[in-house]
C-alpha cells in the first residue's frame, strides 16, 4: 500500500496546486465583478472555482474544507441564479472567504495539528459561514462561541471521516470460466471500506431460453464508504480487470457523472432509478440533468417525473455530439475540462529536477569552452570543426534548457490586483490596476525573488503615491488612482515598472529630510536623480504618518539591496503633482550570462556582455589618472570616468606597454571606461557564486571556470562604475584592497574550485 | 396439484448451476398452468455468483410465465447472500430453516 500512499500525496499536492490556482480564479472573478456587476461569465467561473475545490476537497477527505466550501457554493448559486447580486458587502465577505479556504488549505499542507489553531480557524470558518448563511436566509448556528460538528449542511452531507464512492461494476460472459466469482470481489471491497448499498443487475440477462448458467451476466451498483483512494479501490477488481468494466465515481456527486454512466449503459433501463434508490444521486438532480439535455436535444420535450428509462429511450436518437455539448454545459466544469485537455500538454516537473538540469547545462558549457581550446591548441581543423559543431549544439541545449525555466510574468503581477484591492479599500482610496506586457516571461528564480520588492513598490505606491478621491479632485485629477504594473524585455534584461499618478516625490522635502538624517550634509548639492534616491538609504521615510503598510522605513532599502542582489538595478523617476515610477532592471536568468572575457595581467575577468557599450585604445596621452586608480578621458567630447582595474584588483604581472579600455553601462545612465590589458572576446559563462569569505567584495559579483581551467572573476559592473563615478577612499575600501591580496596571495587560479 | 419441487443438492454453484438450470428447465417446460414452483434449498451448502445469478434468471423466466417460485428451507448462506445483494425481496420464501 506504500506505493499508493506515495500516489496518493503526489496527487495531493497536486490538489493545493490546482486550489490555489482556483481561489486565484476566484480572487479574480470577484475583482472583475468589481467592475462589471453583471458580468455572468465571471460570475460562472466564481461557481466553477469554489465547486472544483469543494469537490475535490471531498476525494481527499478534506471535510472541513468541504463543509466550509459548501456554504461559499451554496451562496454562489443562488448569486448564479439570480437570487442575490454581489454587492460590495457579499463581495467582501467572499474575498474573506476565500482567505478562510486558502487557510484551512494551508492547514492540511502543513499538517497541522495543533487543535488550539484548529480550534481557533473552524471558529472564524463557522462564523464565516454564518455570514453566508444570512445571505442564504440561514439563521446563524453558530451565535456562541461553541461548534457543533454534525452541522447537517443543506442538500450535501459529507460522510463523516470518510467519502462515499460509487462503482458501478459489469462483468463479462466469461469470468466464471476464469475461475472468479464476482462475489467474492466484491466480499473483497469490505476489506477497504464499508459497503453502503449494492445493487444487483439482472438486466442483462438473455432470454431463459439463451441463458448459460455458466456465463456470468451480473452486474452491480455499489455504494462503497471508504478512506481510500481511487487506485486502492482498483486494486480490489485487479484480478478480474479484464473480465468485467469497471466505473468509478469519486464521491462528488455530481448528476453528470451518473448521467455519463447511465448514458454508457444504454440497455439497462432501470439504471437511473437504481442510482437514485442506491442514494447516489438524488431524483431532482438526475431529472435536472436530463432536461437540459432534452431542451437542448431535438426530440419530445419530457416532463419533469417522466420515468428516466423513457428519457433514455428518447435519448438514444440524440446525436451524441449534442449530448457531449449538453453534459458539458450541465457538468458545469468547463474550467476542469480545459485543464484535463491542458494537462495532456503540460507535464508538471519538479523544480529541483530543472535545476539540476541547468547545472549539469552549465557544466556542459564549461566543458565545451575547454574542448575548443584544445582544438584549436592541437590544430587539428577536423576537431575544430567538430568543437565548433558542439559549440553550437550546446548552445542550443542551453537555451532551450533555460527556456524551460522562463515563466511569464503576468502571474506574478495578477497576484496584486488582491492587494490594491484590499489595501485600496482600507485606506477608502479607489484604484486601478493596469497590468501591461503579462506575457513577458524571465527565470522562475528571478520571478520568486521579485515578489517581495514588487510587493513592497506597489503597497508604497497605494499608500504613499495614490491620493485620497477628495484631493485628487482638487488637484484637477480623476478620482480614481491608476497603478500601472508593465514588463518588456530590453537587451538581456527585464524591465519592470510600477508608476502610479500619485503625487509624486517631492524633491525639496526628500532633500530636507535627508538632511534632518544626516545622510546629506548641509552645503551638499545633489541632482534631482540624487534626491529620489535618497528613499533607498536606510532608515529612510517620508511618510508624516505611519501606516500601518507602509512607512516605517525598512523598505526601499531592502528593496534595492534585493534587486542588486539579482544582479539588477533599480531607477525611479517622478514629477511632483503627476505620479511616480520606478523602474527595476533584471537579468533573465541568474544561472548563466554572457561575458566579455578580459585579461589584466595573470588575472582573467569577466564583464557581462550586456554591460559593454565599446572597446577603445587607451592612450596614455589622452588619459587622467591620479594615484588612486581613477581618472578620466575625453571620449568624443564627453567626459568618461576611467577606473584602472590593474590597481582596483591589485593585479600582479607585467603590464603591457598598451592598454585598452573597455566603456561599460553601469545603471541606465553611468557610463565608465574600465582599463585592462588585453580583450580576449565574447565569452559564455556560469556563473558560481563566490564563497563565504569573499562574497562582500565589491566589483566581483561570482566567479566561473574558464576553459583551461583557469578561474575568472565576474565584475560586477554597477559596483565598477559607481567606484569610478564616486571615487571615496573609505575604510570600506580598504579593506577591499586586503581581501583581494589575501586572494592573491592565496593564489586566484585555486580561488572557490572544490 | 402442486409440481414436483426443484431439489438442489449441497453445491449451488458454477460447478451445479449447469444441471440445476437444465432440471429447472425440464420442469418448466412441463409447467402446466400451475401458480406456484417450490425450490427446496434445504440441501444447500454453498452458494456463489452463479447460484445467486441462475436464481434470479429463473424468476424472471418465472415471473414472466406467470408463474411464482417459493424458496423453500432457505439456509443461511443463501438467505445471507440474496439479502446481502438487495434481491431476496424477489422472492418469496419460507422462514429460512
Amino acid at each position: 500500500m506504500s506505493d499508493n500512499d506515495g500516489l496518493y500525496d503526489d496527487a495531493l499536492l497536486i490538489f493545493f496546486d490546482e486550489a490555489r490556482e482556483m481561489l486565484q480564479h476566484i480572487e479574480d472573478a470577484l475583482l472583475q465583478l468589481e467592475s462589471s456587476p453583471q458580468d455572468e461569465e465571471a460570475v460562472n467561473a466564481l461557481f466553477r472555482a469554489a465547486h472544483t475545490i469543494k469537490g475535490t476537497s471531498g476525494i481527499f477527505n478534506l471535510n472541513r474544507v468541504v463543509k466550509f466550501t459548501h456554504q461559499v457554493e451554496s451562496v454562489l448559486d443562488k448569486v448564479r441564479k439570480g437570487g442575490l447580486s454581489i454587492d460590495l458587502g457579499l463581495s467582501e465577505v467572499l474575498f474573506a472567504s476565500c482567505d478562510m479556504i486558502a487557510n484551512l488549505l494551508g492547514q492540511v499542507e502543513k499538517h497541522c495539528e495543533d487543535p488550539a489553531e484548529l480550534a481557533a480557524t473552524d471558529q472564524a470558518a463557522d462564523l464565516l459561514a454564518d455570514r453566508l448563511g444570512g445571505y442564504l436566509g440561514q439563521a446563524p448556528k453558530h451565535a456562541v462561541a461553541d461548534h457543533s460538528p454534525e452541522e447537517p449542511a443543506v442538500g450535501f452531507t459529507p460522510a463523516p471521516g470518510e467519502a462515499v464512492w460509487h462503482l458501478s461494476v459489469r462483468f463479462h460472459q466469461g469470468t466464471f470460466l476464469s475461475g472468479f466469482d464476482p462475489l467474492t470481489v466484491i466480499e473483497y471491497l469490505k476489506s477497504i471500506g464499508e459497503i453502503i448499498s449494492i445493487f444487483t443487475i439482472a438486466d442483462s440477462f438473455p432470454e431463459w431460453d439463451k441463458f448459460d448458467a455458466e456465463n456470468c451476466y451480473l452486474g452491480f451498483e455499489i455504494r462503497l464508504k471508504t478512506g481510500a483512494a481511487k487506485a486502492d479501490i482498483e486494486s480490489a477488481f485487479e484480478f478480474v480487470a479484464d473480465d468485467c468494466d469497471l466505473r468509478i465515481i469519486p464521491p462528488t456527486r455530481r448528476a453528470s457523472d451518473f448521467i455519463a454512466l447511465i448514458n454508457e449503459l444504454p440497455n439497462e433501463l432501470r439504471l437511473g432509478d437504481i442510482l437514485v434508490a442506491c442514494g447516489a444521486v438524488t431524483r431532482e438532480a438526475l431529472d435536472k440533468a436530463l432536461e437540459v439535455q432534452n431542451e437542448i436535444a431535438p426530440g419530445p420535450v419530457r416532463k419533469s417525473g417522466s420515468a428516466i428509462g423513457e428519457i433514455l429511450v428518447a435519448q438514444k436518437k440524440v446525436n451524441p455530439e449534442v449530448v457531449e455539448a449538453a453534459l458539458d454545459r450541465q457538468a458545469k466544469m468547463p474550467a476542469t475540462a480545459g485543464a484535463r485537455q491542458e494537462s495532456g500538454l503540460f507535464v508538471r516537473v519538479p523544480a529541483d529536477k530543472l535545476d539540476e538540469l541547468i547545472n549539469l547545462v552549465g557544466e556542459l558549457v564549461i566543458c565545451g569552452a575547454s574542448a575548443s581550446l584544445q582544438a584549436v591548441t592541437a590544430q587539428d581543423a577536423g576537431l575544430i570543426g567538430t568543437t565548433q559543431q558542439l559549440s553550437r549544439l550546446v548552445e542550443e541545449i542551453r537555451n532551450g534548457a533555460l527556456g524551460l525555466r522562463m515563466v511569464r510574468i503576468g502571474e506574478t503581477f495578477v497576484r496584486y490586483r488582491r492587494v490594491v484591492h484590499d489595501v485600496s479599500t482600507e485606506l477608502g482610496k479607489t484604484v486601478n490596476l493596469v497590468i501591461e506586457g503579462a506575457d513577458t516571461e524571465l527565470d522562475k528564480s528571478v520571478v520568486e525573488k521579485i515578489g517581495d520588492p514588487l510587493m513592497h513598490l506597489v503597497r508604497n505606491s497605494l499608500d504613499h503615491g495614490i491620493e485620497l478621491p477628495a484631493t485628487r479632485m482638487e488637484a484637477g485629477k480623476p478620482p480614481d488612482g491608476t497603478i500601472c504594473l508593465s514588463a518588456r524585455h530590453d537587451s538581456g534584461n527585464i524591465v519592470i515598472q510600477v508608476s502610479d499618478d500619485g503625487k509624486g516625490l517631492d524633491g525639496e522635502k526628500l532633500l530636507a529630510k535627508g538632511r534632518e538624517k544626516g545622510l546629506v550634509s548641509e552645503n551638499q548639492i545633489l541632482t534631482e536623480a540624487e534626491k529620489f534616491d535618497l528613499i533607498f538609504a536606510p532608515g529612510f521615510s517620508t511618510a508624516e504618518k505611519v501606516t500601518n503598510l507602509s512607512g516605517r522605513g525598512v523598505g526601499m532599502d531592502v528593496v534595492r539591496k534585493n534587486i542588486e542582489a539579482l544582479r539588477g538595478s533599480v531607477k525611479i523617476s517622478s514629477v511632483l503633482g503627476q505620479g511616480t515610477a520606478i523602474e527595476i532592471r533584471l537579468p533573465l536568468t541568474l544561472a548563466i550570462i554572457d561575458g566579455f572575457l578580459v585579461k589584466i595581467g595573470d588575472g582573467a575577468f569577466v564583464i557581462p556582455l550586456h554591460a559593454v557599450l565599446e572597446c577603445i585604445d587607451a592612450e596614455p596621452g589622452m588619459m587622467n589618472l591620479n594615484q588612486q586608480s581613477a581618472g578620466f578621458i575625453k571620449l568624443r567630447d564627453e567626459v568618461l570616468p576611467l577606473l584602472d582595474l590593474r590597481s582596483v584588483f591589485s593585479c600582479q604581472g607585467r603590464k603591457p606597454a598598451k592598454q585598452r579600455i573597455v566603456v561599460v553601462r553601469g545603471g541606465a545612465d553611468a557610463k565608465a571606461g574600465l582599463i585592462v590589458d588585453r580583450l580576449d572576446g565574447e565569452y559564455q559563462t556560469v556563473i558560481k557564486p563566490l564563497g563565504k569569505l569573499f562574497r562582500n567584495l565589491n566589483g566581483i559579483s561570482g566567479s566561473t571556470v574558464l576553459g583551461s581551467g583557469e578561474v575568472a572573476l565576474i565584475l560586477d559592473v554597477g559596483a565598477l562604475v559607481k567606484l569610478a563615478t564616486h571615487q571615496k577612499n573609505d575604510e570600506a575600501s580598504e579593506r577591499q584592497k586586503m581581501l583581494m591580496k589575501d586572494l592573491q596571495i592565496m593564489g586566484v587560479n585555486n580561488f572557490n574550485r572544490g | 396439484m402442486s409440481m414436483k419441487p426443484v431439489v438442489i443438492n449441497s453445491s449451488f454453484t458454477i460447478e451445479n448451476v449447469g444441471d440445476i438450470q437444465e432440471q429447472m428447465r425440464a420442469i418448466l417446460a412441463r409447467h402446466s398452468g400451475e401458480q406456484k414452483i417450490d425450490v427446496d434449498l434445504s440441501e444447500v451448502t454453498e452458494f456463489d455468483g452463479a447460484g445467486m445469478q441462475l436464481l434470479l434468471a429463473f424468476h424472471k423466466a418465472t415471473q414472466k410465465m406467470g408463474v411464482q417460485i417459493q424458496l423453500n428451507n432457505m439456509p443461511e448462506v443463501v438467505s445471507a447472500a440474496l439479502t446481502r445483494y438487495n434481491v431476496i425481496s424477489h422472492f418469496n420464501a419460507l422462514e429460512p430453516l
